[in-house]
């Protein structure tokens, strides 16, 4: 008689530290880099932010990243099959909600991603003339009052399908062959690209002005709460930690692999380019102001979709040699938004591979395909917009920050993992933590996170969100966080293909974090050869 | 620019790229520890897709 034992497949991995660094920063490198930082940091004190930046980046952001890095890298799986392996089916919960989390995301930001591809082609011949708004709400988007229509744009379905066809195939290709491939040929020319546009910006009349607007420090901001939170907002959600990426990104590391130390590569790396990105989106506002005649503190729409598809546009138009520079803008714009729309895929794909057993293929052209037609239909209509800026808003301030207050509760206050983990990375990596780290994810991070979490909440009651219909929102809005508890109870409760608790973690560990000792040690590893898997 | 915008810039620059700067330094001339512990050798070491699921007879 013939049985079939459905056995752990040797899991993917990066070539080497290089690649799984360079796959790391352009997942960090997205949208809000470019777009958000240099706004909110203008609005938040300007150079007096940066003190509040810096320590959430040293408080928060890179503890954070380093306890996705040990989950991922010790339990060797995608965000449900790692947190299965650490807290049971609770935390199976939590990463089958952060894989929630990323499909929502995935499905609004591609039609960005195809909104930047579209203007990387129209800058070459600037249609939108001097009404660079007019063009993009109306002859672009053809944006309806409606909040739910099904007259799809051709100028937004056709880019929308490119973006969705491209990102599946690199998907489909795997790991090395696709999402490090495509990382190591799109990081370097998105560093090379955004440094020429940042020299060039600098090279224009106002830039100074600009310059100076961002950088001079509002001391008396610093007294402020809503700029601490804006600055760990910033750096949390630049970051792409606490919603599965990090963790999935490490489990395809080889085990005997530095963890923190690249860690700190990508998160100063990260925040390098928000650095950049604030001095080019400034420099550049500079000369629009200077060209109107006005200060930079009267223009409008400085950050998010209104800073990338009207002003920059409107100031494309006005610029000698325009076209190179939007075409160095919407082509960063491009290149960082693909890089981060597959990290957040891959949280989604490897997770379900991890549970059902399927090949990536199947996972990226099925499930993809799936994915692809329910962001067609969502974003390639005229009613796109209101439903984008809903759904990001309650994705990224509830969901990722929710995700983030439940993980480390449940990682470290529940399961007191957190010597373990500390252990883990301390013995594998040449950059040590300890009680220090363990402190800042285990109570600075879940307190200020939690307060977050609660303002947002409260804020988002008291009135509707950007003046939107209160039912809309508590459809679409609501809703969207519903569902995504809903997808992570359903898929927790789904059977595995292969049994995630048989394994044992390496390097073996006592209780402590010390490294246990010689007999243990071999008897365990060798276990640990044997029991992984996942996603391929 | 304004001495004081100036200077938040430098120390923007100093403290942001000199922290990429550092970190890849150090990275450079320790990538990995000294002495991993006994094990963890990985069983494959590329990427593998669909395999067929073991057969026990």
């Amino acid at each position: 008689m013939t049985s079939h034992t459905p056995a752990a497949a040797p899991r993917a991995e990066w070539t080497g530290q290089i690649g799984f660094i360079v796959s790391a920063i352009g997942s960090a490198v997205g949208l809000g880099n470019i777009w958000r930082f240099p706004g909110v940091a203008y609005e938040n004190g300007g150079g007096a932010f940066l003190i509040p930046y810096i320590v959430a980046l040293l408080t928060a952001g890179i503890p954070i990243l380093f306890l996705d890095y040990a989950i991922g890298h010790r339990f060797r799986g995608s965000a449900p099959l790692a947190l299965r392996r650490i807290a049971g089916k609770l935390g199976e919960g939590i990463g089958w909600f952060q894989v929630m989390i990323c499909i929502f995301i995935a499905v609004y930001y591609t039609a960005v991603l195809a909104w930047a591809a579209s203007y990387f082609v129209f800058s070459f011949s600037i249609p939108w003339g001097d009404d660079a708004t007019g063009f993009f709400v109306g002859e672009y988007l053809k944006l309806s009052d409606a909040p739910f229509t099904m007259e799809f744009v051709p100028g937004v379905l056709i880019p929308l399908v490119l973006a969705w066809v491209i990102a599946l195939i690199v998907l489909g290709a795997g790991v090395v062959n696709g999402v490090q491939r495509l990382n190591m040929i799109a990081l370097p020319l998105l560093v090379v690209g955004f440094l020429v546009l940042v020299v060039r910006a600098l090279m224009l009349p106002g830039a100074a002005e600009g310059l100076n607007a961002l950088f001079t420090p509002d001391f008396s901001a610093l007294a402020d709460p809503g700029v601490w939170v804006a600055a760990y907002s910033q750096i949390f959600f630049s970051l792409s930690v606490a919603f599965g990426i990090m963790m999935t990104y490490a489990s395809y590391r080889k085990r005997r692999s530095n963890m923190t130390t690249p860690g700190l590569v990508v998160a100063f790396a990260n925040s390098s380019f928000e650095i950049l990105a604030g001095i080019g989106v400034f420099a550049t506002l500079g000369f629009f102001a200077y060209q109107q005649g006005i200060a930079v503190s009267e223009l409008e729409g400085l950050t998010g979709v209104g800073l990338a598809f009207m002003t920059f546009p409107a100031i494309v138009a006005e610029m000698p040699g325009g076209p190179f520079f939007g075409a160095l803008f919407f082509g960063s714009l491009t290149l960082a938004a693909l890089t981060s729309l597959i990290s957040i895929l891959e949280v989604v794909f490897a997770g379900i591979i991890d549970k059902f057993g399927i090949s990536r293929k199947t996972a990226a052209y099925g499930l993809g395909g799936v994915l692809a037609v329910i962001s067609v239909v969502l974003f390639g209509t005229t009613s796109g917009l209101i439903a984008l800026d809903t759904i990001d808003n309650w994705a990224n301030n509830i969901g990722i920050v929710a995700s983030a207050v439940v993980t480390t509760i449940t990682v470290l206050w529940i399961r007191r993992a957190g010597r373990e983990l500390s252990g883990h990375l301390s013995t594998l990596s040449t950059f040590k933590v300890g009680r220090v780290w363990l402190f800042l994810v285990s109570v600075l991070g879940p307190v200020v996170l939690g307060y977050m979490l609660i303002a947002t909440v409260v804020s988002l009651i008291a009135e509707p969100y950007e003046g939107y219909d209160p039912g809309y929102l508590l459809v679409v809005g609501w809703g969207s966080v519903l569902l995504m508890i809903a997808g992570s109870i359903v898929l927790t409760v789904l059977p595995w293909k292969v049994a995630p608790d048989r394994f044992t973690p390496w390097p073996p560990l006592e209780v402590s974090g010390r490294r246990a000792g010689p007999a243990a040690t071999l008897h365990r590893a060798a276990d640990a050869a044997s029991t992984e898997g996942g996603a391929r | 620019m304004t001495p004081i915008a100036i200077l938040f810039l430098v120390l923007a620059a100093v403290i942001v790229w000199g922290g990429l700067l550092v970190s890849a330094l150090f990275l450079a001339r320790r990538p990995e520890v000294t002495e991993y512990p006994a094990g963890g050798d990985d069983p494959a070491g590329e990427e593998v897709y669909d395999l067929p699921p073991i057969r026990d007879t």
